[in-house]
């Protein structure tokens, strides 16, 4: 089974999409910000993280960054959320090396169908 | 409107009559003990007649003896209501001034009172849509069809409401170019300088574990520019990247920082960061700015973004011809308080050669500002090339201030 770390700092937001990936038959992990996203990715070993770029403490290009810079954690896929669609923040989400960039507003079952494809590939 | 108001000092008394007499239009005349109290008068005049001149800011003085010279009783009578013209024009100006100054800070206020309406409706929506979605896809449980229909319905009204939202902007501002507007909307004035060591900076922990040096030099009087800080910063910090991806180990990067230009109006402040790299194959030379185009199989997007950053702050970012290596050249427009005008003020502290200048330049046509404008304001407009501008009996305080407005004469 393929495990899936979430960080959103929004309760709700997370939820949702945490319900709808265990309903596709994700393993779930939830992060709320994210040193705790960093944190959750290094004891869970999940293979795909999603991470909402504007958290607290940490954001989502930081821990991007972050994972991607171990050479433990690198292989992990990960998937930046945000609201932001600026050409600025896409070449910092290629810049961190976040394999994909989703942009929001997004129904979710589009995000759960992007999953999909990459869990395969 | 009030009539010119000429004060006449002392001996200067005995030009009152003469004047009086000859003046077609409406005019006051008063005579007074002293320049104190000619200037605590219920209005400060326009025209100051007194034997011996006087240098005071904002008022035109005019050398007149106890002997009245008839034939220069027109000359005064017309100079008065030049001044006249002048202090109506630069109160109407003074108002017009401050009714803009009071839009503008209602236009900022609701620039930032609609941004932070669309932050704080986005996040709302965003839960409404998902959560409709996700009854609409029964993760939840199924729901019976009619429910699951007003579901799916709620999800789509919901998704159109956030991409609505995602997509709402206001029209651009006039003379802000379409393109780039939203980082036009946050420029200020930058000390390039200081970014290029941010970005170095940002970069420090990578050149040492690169094993790279990197050596910043300054040149003579760069200019401020006026930017957009973030948008600069990625500039900069991809300029970097890239020579450090491309410089050997033990090997430096220089970025050299200098002024182009005399200081008019297209002067910029100009950054070359060069790399001792093996330099970019001649081939892809031409289409380096180009999406996709990369050297190294990387995204190739820095640098197209880099360009066009550059080219919304109306600068450039190039390619220059490098033996070895490669440099880039980028150019930002320095801040426009940076360059000096091509109207110049003229200072002339003599009250009598102000007025024969006066004079004769009222006799050509040209407009004149003459009285009490407020410095600012005054700068303001020189620098907009609108006006050039002559002052009488200025003081030197006035003038540090108007220097230090890049205004001089």
């Amino acid at each position: 089974m393929t495990t899936v770390l979430i960080a959103d700092d929004h309760a709700d937001l997370l939820a949702i999409l945490s319900g709808r990936l265990k309903a596709a038959g994700f393993e779930v992990l939830e992060a709320k910000n994210g040193s705790e996203a960093l944190t959750q990715v290094r004891q869970g070993r999940p293979e795909i993280a999603i991470l909402d770029v504007m958290m607290p403490e940490l954001n989502g290009f930081q821990v991007c960054r972050k994972i991607k810079a171990d050479r433990e954690l690198a292989e992990t896929k990960v998937v930046l959320l945000t609201a932001k669609s600026t050409d600025a923040d896409r070449f910092w989400g290629a810049e961190v090396g976040a394999d994909l960039y989703l942009t929001k507003p997004i129904d979710p079952a589009e995000v759960v169908r992007r999953i999909q494809e990459l869990a395969l590939g | 409107m009030s009539p010119p108001f000429i004060a006449a000092l002392g001996d200067s008394a005995a030009w009152v009559e003469p004047l009086a007499q000859a003046a077609v239009s409406p005019i006051r005349i008063e005579v007074f003990d002293s320049v104190e109290q000619a200037l605590g008068a219920s209005e400060r005049p326009d025209l100051l007649l007194c034997e011996r001149g006087a240098a005071i800011p904002g008022v035109t003085a005019v050398r007149a003896g106890p002997t009245v010279d008839p034939g220069r009783v027109q000359d005064i009578l017309q100079l008065a209501e030049i001044a006249a013209r002048a202090r109506i024009q630069a109160q109407e100006a003074a108002l017009a001034t401050s009714r803009l100054r009071r839009y503008q800070e209602w236009s900022a206020a609701a620039e930032r009172a609609f941004a932070a309406l669309l932050h704080e409706l986005r996040t709302p929506v965003a839960v409404a849509q998902g959560f409709m979605a996700n009854l609409r896809d029964d993760i939840h449980g199924p729901l019976p069809p009619e429910a699951h229909l007003a579901a799916e319905r709620g999800a789509a009204a919901a998704l159109h409401l956030a991409n609505l939202l995602g997509q709402a902007k206001l029209p651009p501002a006039p003379g802000r170019e379409a393109k780039g507007e939203a980082r036009s909307s946050q420029r200020r004035r930058i000390d390039l300088a200081a970014l290029v060591q941010e970005a170095a900076g940002l970069l420090a922990g990578e050149a040492e574990r690169l094993g790279v040096r990197i050596s910043a030099e300054t040149g003579a009087e760069v200019p401020k520019i006026w930017a957009n800080a973030p948008g600069v910063l990625q500039v900069l910090v991809n300029l970097l990247s890239n020579a450090l991806r491309h410089t050997p180990r033990g090997e430096s990067i220089r970025l050299s920082l200098a002024k182009d230009g005399s200081g008019g109006p297209g002067t910029r402040a100009v950054l070359r960061v060069i790399d001792s790299g093996r330099g970019i194959p001649a081939e892809l030379r031409p289409q380096i700015f180009e999406r996709g185009v990369s050297g190294d199989g990387r995204s190739g997007l820095g640098l197209a973004i880099s360009k066009e950053i550059a080219e919304e702050h109306g600068g450039s970012l190039t390619l220059e011809d490098q033996a070895q290596g490669t440099a880039f050249r980028l150019e930002l427009p320095a801040d426009p308080r940076e360059r000096r005008p091509e109207h110049k003020l003229r200072f002339i502290d003599d009250p009598d050669l102000s007025l024969e200048l006066l004079a004769a330049l009222k006799s050509r046509g040209l407009a004149l500002s003459v009285g009490p404008v407020e410095v600012d304001e005054l700068a303001a407009r020189v620098l907009l090339g609108q006006e050039s501008v002559i002052l009488s009996g200025v003081e030197p305080a006035r003038v540090e201030r108007l220097w230090a407005h890049g205004v001089g004469p």
